[in-house]
């Protein structure tokens, strides 16, 4: 690989990391820094794109058909340009929707709830696919402010135990919305990908199963979960107790 | 009138669906036209419709890149019907700013302000990389592209906003 061959890759694609880019970083100081300069740039870039959603949008009610109709009509679909001609589209559409959804609600009240655990894993399968280039065996610890900045984003703040397994890799990644703690755990069985989830709380293990990877969701304390995941049952298994132990949210 | 059980399995399955994305839904919007309101308003567009062609998505996995699509093209509709003008950058400068997810830094604004500037052919695929974590292969198939030229893009989009943006030491 040549200095523009890999600076072609990690612009593009700074998480997915080879042996070739490696080796390359490795030999030519100018490219490890313009690597360094690009993984500054895409931990500030995740903060900078995680805007806040109104509520306003995560309150509404989700618009939907009456039961026993298939779908709305073109015609009950109102104009965007009508609806911002009146100036008021969100709360009028979610003051029907609300009337619609308590009439569900009282005619069915024993309403499946949505699994969230489910929702949970099916989020976490999407963010991990294209950082799994990080989730390589390293010898070398990130560094000791890196790995703190990152665990002073998301919700109250994170601590690592000194005992924890080695952390080579970390980085502030959304999920759910919130700033979470995205980290690469040596374990003896292989590397893994650790999501510090300081914020969302699953109430027993939820299986993480996507192509290549595998994991699972653990509660932690009182009101946080930790994702762990490897490239086979081994390798997670050999570090949950250890990453279990090893996190305190700071809630 | 009795709803019948596809009735509300259907239902249930949009609420699952559409209920976990519309926060990415709303930020994705929210790049695109860089307009809260319209953001808002696109999103409530795109989640109706999404609930019409429901049937349409044969596998839930495919969820995301799906509703992600309807939100594309919902936001094309809107410019398309109004044809608007390229907006002015310094017109974004007095627009309402929104929360972020950190603490207020003026580095982050300055940095918003720069992926704001950014065209929206690099845009785009940054935003789908690094906010919805999509691969090369996904976002190629949700704007319509190849995986060699959505590379480009974000190869260029990147660089711009290295040349454009002081990050400082580490």
């Amino acid at each position: 690989m040549n200095c523009n061959e890999f600076e072609q890759a990690v612009l593009a694609e700074p998480n997915a990391d080879s042996d070739a880019r490696r080796a390359h970083a490795d030999s030519c100081p100018d490219c490890n820094a313009l690597e360094r300069q690009v993984m500054r740039l895409e931990q500030r870039l995740t903060a900078a794109l995680s805007v806040i959603v109104p509520a306003s949008v995560t309150d509404a009610p989700l618009p939907g058909g009456e039961p026993g109709h298939s779908s709305p009509s073109d015609d009950n679909v109102v104009s965007l340009d009508a609806r911002r001609r009146r100036r008021a589209p969100v709360w009028l559409a979610a003051a029907a929707c609300v009337a619609l959804v308590s009439v569900l609600v009282l005619r069915q009240p024993q309403v499946e709830t949505v699994d969230y655990g489910a929702q949970l894993a099916a989020e976490i399968v999407e963010h991990i696919g294209p950082e799994l280039g990080a989730m390589v065996p390293a010898t070398v610890a990130v560094s000791q402010s890196k790995l703190g900045k990152v665990l002073a984003t998301g919700t109250g703040g994170t601590q690592l135990d000194s005992d924890a397994p080695l952390v080579s890799y970390a980085k502030s990644c959304v999920i759910n919305g919130q700033l979470v703690p995205h980290l690469v755990m040596q374990g003896e069985a292989g590397p893994v990908t650790v999501l510090l989830l300081p914020g969302e709380r699953v109430d027993g293990p939820v299986s993480i199963m996507r192509d290549g990877v595998e994991g699972v969701i653990l509660p932690v304390g009182d009101g946080g979960s930790i994702a762990i995941i490897g490239r086979d049952a081994d390798s997670v298994e050999s570090i949950q107790k250890a990453a279990l132990e090893a996190v305190d949210f700071s809630i | 009138m009795t709803e019948t059980s596809a009735d509300k399995q259907r239902q249930l399955r949009y609420e699952r669906l559409v209920g976990t994305y519309r926060k990415d839904l709303y930020r994705y919007a929210y790049w695109l036209n860089r307009d809260p309101q319209l953001a808002e308003d696109v999103v409530q567009d795109a989640m109706l419709r999404a609930w019409r062609s429901l049937d349409s998505l044969r596998e839930d996995q495919a969820a995301k890149p799906w509703l992600l699509t309807i939100v594309r093209r919902e936001n094309a509709r809107f410019f398309e019907r109004k044809r608007l003008e390229t907006v002015d950058i310094d017109e974004l400068v007095g627009a309402p700013t929104l929360q972020l997810a950190t603490e207020d830094d003026t580095d982050q604004d300055d940095l918003q302000q720069a992926i704001f500037a950014l065209d929206e052919d690099y845009r785009e695929p940054l935003v789908l990389q690094v906010l919805m974590g999509h691969s090369t292969k996904e976002i190629a198939e949700i704007m319509g592209l190849s995986n060699g030229a959505v590379l480009t893009r974000l190869h260029r989009a990147r660089k711009k906003l290295i040349e454009n943006f002081d990050l400082g030491e580490a």
